[in-house]
Parts: C-alpha cells; structure tokens; sequence
C-alpha cells in the first residue's frame, strides 16, 4: 500500500472528524456560551443607552472589539497539545503530515474563527435586535448589517485598497503572533508571546534611540514633501501593508518550523 | 557442592507437553495447541514455544503437518517414556542414590515405600 | 528493521547521553532494553520514534529517518509512554477518531483484549484509573498491528493478575513481522516473554545477545558457597548464592536481573 507522505486531504478530513469527535462535548458548550454572552453584551449596552440612540455602528464597534479579543483569546489555543509534554507525544506520533497538521491547525484556529464569528454575531446581533424591539419599541436602530455600520464610519464609503489592506493585515498579524506563540512556547503562550513583543519593541526603540544620539541627527529633520521614500500618504500604507505582509508569512513560517522541529 | 537448576523454560515446556501426553489430555494422533495459543496461554515468547516444538518434533513426540498445525505422533507415548526412563536413570537417581547416601538410609529403608499400594507418601 | 549507527546524542546544555552508539534490530522479536536509571532508555526509544532528534549519526526505522516522521512510518510505529494524557471521552469514541490513521488495525482483536482486561468501551477515559489507562493503551497499541511497537514500562502501574495477563496477551497477538522493544526495571514481569536482551550503560549498547544463546553459554543456578565452581558471577541471597556459571550440560531459566548485575559489573558472557 502506498503511503502520502507530503499532504493528503483524507487525512485532513480525518482530522477535522478527530477533533469533532473528541470535542463533541465541548463546541456546543462553548458556542452557547459565547452567544449567551454577546446576548448578555447588547442587552446591557443598549440599556446605558435606554433603549434608543442605538445604531450600527454601535453593533459594530462592539463587533470590533469582540472580534480582535476573542480572535486573539483563540489564537493562543492553537497547538493544544503542545502545553504538556504526554499531549505532544501523541501529536507529534499520530500519523498525519507536519504539512496536514500546520494546515488543520491554521483552519481550525484562525479561518474558522474569521468566517464563522461575524456570522454568528450577524444572527445573534439581529436576533436580539428583534427580540428587544418588541419589548422596547424605542430600539429603531435594530437590524444590524456590516456594510451599513462600515458605511457610517468610513468617509464617502470609498474604500481604499491599501489602508484596507493595511488593517486586515494588522489584525492578521495579531492572530498569526499569537498561533506562533502557541506552537513556539508550551507555558503561558499569551503571556510569553506579549512579553517578547514588549522585548522585541523596547530593544528596537533603545537601538533607534542610541542610534540618533550616536551619531548626532538631531539636527535633521526630512525637508518638505520631497521625502527620500514616501511620496505620498498612499505609498506609506502600501509599504507597511507590504511589510506586514512578509512580517506575517514569517511568522507562519517560524510557526511551521517549531512543529516541524518539535521534540517530545 | 550442591546445585540446585532450574531448568530452562524450553525444557519446561516440553516437560508439560509430554506430561498432558502421557496422561492422556493430548491424545497420540490428535491436535495439540498451535504456536501462538500456547504462547498465548502462558505468557511465554512464541519463539520458545517454537523452538519447543521443533525439539518434541526431533524426537519424534510430535509432527507438523504442513499448514494445518501439530498433532501427537502416534508413538508418542513409548518415545516419552523412553526418554523420561533415560531422564530419569541418568540425572534424578543419581541424585536421589547421592542423598540416600549421605543420610544412611538403606535399601530396604526404602522398599515398603514401593510396595505399598497407597501412592499419598 | 532496525540499524543504528554511530548515534550521538545530547540533550541542549547537557552532557552527551549517546557516544556514537550502534544496534541493528529485526523483526519477530520481543526484545528487552534494560538500563540502569537514566542510562538513556526512553530517550533511545524517543529517537527511535522521531520525538527526539539525533544530533549526528544514521538512524533507519523501517527504512524511514524517524526525525522526518513521515506517515508510512509514524502508522507503523506506536508507543507505550510511561505518562500519557487521554481527552475526556469513551474509549468507544477514541476508536472512532484514532483508528483511521492505523490502517492496520484489529477490531476484533482489541474486543478480546479488552474484554481479558475488564475494561468496557462506554467508560470514559479520564475516569479510569492509571492502570487502567495502561491496559486500555497496551490494548490499542497491539490492535493497530504497527510493526513496530514500543513499550516504555509497560507493567508499570498494573495490578499483579494483569502483569500476567499482559504477558499472555502480548505472547498471543504479535505477528512474525513485528518487533516489540519493552524497555523495562520489571524484569521478572518479562521473564520469558522476551527473546533478546540489551543492555544500555554509559551511552553504549554493552550487550545485545538472545536467551538461546545466553542459556547455551551460561547457567544459572543456587548453591551453598559461592568460592568453589569457577562461577562467572555470584550474588549472597537468604540461603546461599546465586550464581551464574559456564553452562555444562542442560539449559536452565535465565535470570535476567543476576545477568543484567554481572554485565554492568563488567562481565563478559
């Protein structure tokens, strides 16, 4: 019998089932949990506001909110297994490629989570709009749809390409940090994760410091609209979406390597 | 200079097959238990159960028929107790004569022992 | 099955575990690795498996480098760790979500086995004792027909009729294509069942011979005075010595631990 050994999408299925199986219990549980509570959330914010003055853009700004937090909350439960030394002896020996179990575990965790979140909170937000508004009429502002709450805050409704791009990379790079995380620390990911960030960004901030000092370009500064690489604000949101870009596939790549080179 | 011996477990099994022959459990002509189950059956390596076989097959006490297993050969109750009789003459009388020896007891010592008729001595 | 040559290893900041240690292993066996207490037993086992990686030397399980844990080898290979983590859920539903990755595998024969064991299918993992968990594992590990099965004190934990049964299960279900090694301290729990000892000490293989040819070389016996009988090897015990001697003329039962304690003493058989 021959064997795959690069990437087979039974197998992937069959991990998907796994995991299905195994957390039967435990996804209806959590699904409820998190619907009672975005329930509980609109309920009380819409009280402070009595029941009126209630909008889309409020619906989305907490959508916002949730989304970033939960998704991050989430992202550092990728790799489960490798919080103790037992799981990750029957992860890394379960017979399935790095390649299958890399790809699972991106699905799992982060595209599961960007596609079925808005979805669940489009059904609960309207839901619960329409169930408060006919106990309270005042709540007009009831239906809740992306497009008209971004509408509201994005001018003109013209969205651009590269600040768009921008934003989605950023929040990405949130997730895809936390996932590296996971599959690179056993303990505490979040904590570690955050603090190497802290780390990270003090260092370069200190280096860029002690550089200006060192050799003295405290007296310059860029002269006009004539700047040595960015010629307008356009050019600035395209090379820091560019540049969050490659930050993110590195860290998918370290991600990749940690499982790739992970002992048990 | 006393030894006591235990004997090896290869030895061991062939004891307890030859035993069940001569009494009868595994009957000459019939099958007796393949590899595996009497492996299974005493928690001993199968290559041991194994090179048993193969011994009681040398002498002739059992056969292998091809696919099918292994059977008691026909004669194997007379070729078991010749080798016992051999057994026993060569290695447990000169013991039991040894000890007698040391303990001064006699021949006719010993004589009501194998006339009496009651075998719970 | 099995070659390993010139391994070395070491774990990060830590002296060398492994000098350049070689072993070659074939199939139809059921081997005993013994080893003094932190001699490298389950790290060996770990490399073996690819949940450790060499820092040089070649290592083929089945034609395979473990370290590249590619899926015809990993659903051929299954271990018995000392520890060991289960989710919260029936032993009937781990079938259900690990079985499909073991192409192999025997449900008729793991029913039997659980049944020897006592273990019933509906009860939930994280709810059965550590001997439990023991049997339910050993019960999957002989059912998924890996060729290659790893037992790390496999009798660790289980109470004194299963130790027995143990061996009987595992004498009666093993194929000739198979090879099981027991790293073990238990030795009188694998007394018969294996075929094939080594021995691990100071980083080496100091010995890797089987019974047959132990027992053809040696034999072990008890006697009053330990002086006389140019025994290799000999230990006080209530009533005498235990001794190990060139064999003269018939097998006895090999006494693995009095070998094990003369080989690591430094003697030669």
């Amino acid at each position: 019998m021959q064997t795959n050994n690069t990437f087979s999408f039974q197998r992937l299925l069959m991990l998907f089932k796994q995991k299905l199986i195994i957390n039967k219990r435990r996804y209806p549980l959590g699904l409820s949990a998190f619907s009672g509570g975005l329930f509980i959330l609109f309920v009380i914010s819409q009280s402070t506001k009595d029941f009126s003055n209630w909008s889309n853009t409020d619906y989305l700004s907490s959508f916002i909110s949730v989304f970033i937090s939960l998704g991050i909350a989430y992202s550092t439960t990728s790799f489960p297994a490798f919080r103790s030394k037992e799981k990750s002896l029957f992860y890394l020996m379960l017979p399935a490629t790095n390649g299958e179990k890399f790809v699972f575990e991106i699905l799992s965790r982060i595209v599961a989570f960007i596609v079925l979140m808005p979805l669940l909170f489009w059904i609960i937000a309207n839901l619960e709009g329409a169930l408060v508004h006919s106990f309270y009429p005042k709540l007009t502002n009831y239906q809740f749809s992306y497009r008209e709450g971004l509408l509201a805050i994005v001018k003109d409704g013209n969205f651009e390409f590269w600040p768009t791009n921008l934003t989605i990379q950023g929040i990405l790079f949130g997730f895809i940090a936390l996932f590296t995380g996971a599959s690179y620390f056993s303990k505490a990911p979040l904590l570690k994760t955050l603090l190497t960030f802290t780390i990270v960004i003090m260092g370069y901030l200190l280096f860029v410091y002690l550089l200006t000092k060192g050799i003295n370009l405290d007296g310059l500064r860029p002269v006009g609209k004539d700047q040595i690489f960015f010629s307008d604000v356009q050019s600035v949101y395209r090379t820091l979406s560019i540049g969050m870009l490659i930050i993110n596939m590195a860290f998918l790549a370290i991600a990749w390597f940690s499982l790739k080179e992970k002992e048990a | 200079m006393e030894f006591k011996n235990t004997k090896g477990i290869f030895l061991q099994i062939a004891d307890s097959i030859s035993e069940k022959v001569m009494e009868g459990k595994y009957p000459p002509g019939e099958k007796i238990p393949s590899v595996r189950d009497l492996a299974a059956e005493m928690g001993v390596n199968p290559n041991t159960v194994m090179r048993t076989y193969s011994e009681l097959q040398a002498r002739g006490i059992i056969d292998n028929k091809r696919g099918v297993g292994y059977y008691a050969s026909t004669d194997a109750v007379e070729i078991i107790l010749k080798w016992k009789r051999k057994e026993f003459f060569e290695t447990e009388l000169p013991l039991i004569v040894k000890q007698t020896r040391i303990l001064g007891i006699t021949l006719d010592e010993i004589k009501p022992y194998f006339e009496s008729t009651n075998n719970s001595i | 099955m099995i070659q390993i040559k010139d391994l070395n290893f070491a774990y990060p900041r830590q002296q060398a575990l492994f000098n350049s240690l070689s072993v070659n292993l074939e199939a139809g066996s059921i081997t005993g690795l013994l080893g003094k207490n932190g001699a490298g037993k389950t790290s060996l086992l770990k490399l073996l498996t690819g949940l450790l990686h060499p820092v040089s030397g070649e290592l083929s399980v089945m034609d395979h480098q473990p370290r590249k844990r590619d899926v015809s080898m990993l659903n051929d290979v299954f271990m018995v760790p000392e520890e060991f983590y289960f989710p919260s859920i029936t032993i009937r539903d781990y079938l259900k979500a690990y079985t499909p990755f073991y192409p192999r595998f025997d449900f008729e024969l793991f029913d039997r086995i659980l049944i020897e064991f006592e273990l019933e299918s509906n009860r939930n993992l994280q709810r059965l004792s550590h001997g439990q968990k023991k049997k339910f594992l050993i019960a999957f590990a002989l059912s998924s027909k890996c060729r290659f099965l790893v037992l790390d004190e496999p009798t660790n934990g289980l109470d004194i009729p299963s130790k027995a049964l143990f061996r009987k299960i595992l004498a009666g279900s093993l194929d000739e294509d198979q090879l099981v090694i027991i790293s073990t301290h238990q030795v009188k729990d694998v007394e018969n069942l294996i075929d094939k000892i080594i021995i691990l000490d100071n980083g080496e293989v100091i010995f890797h011979q089987t019974i047959l040819e132990i027992s053809l070389k040696v034999a072990f016996v008890s006697g009053t005075s330990a002086d006389a009988s140019g025994a290799i090897y000999s230990e006080p015990v209530p009533g005498g010595y235990r001794m190990m001697i060139p064999n003269g003329h018939e097998e006895s039962e090999v006494d693995i631990e009095l070998l094990f304690n003369a080989i690591t003493n430094g003697h030669k058989i």
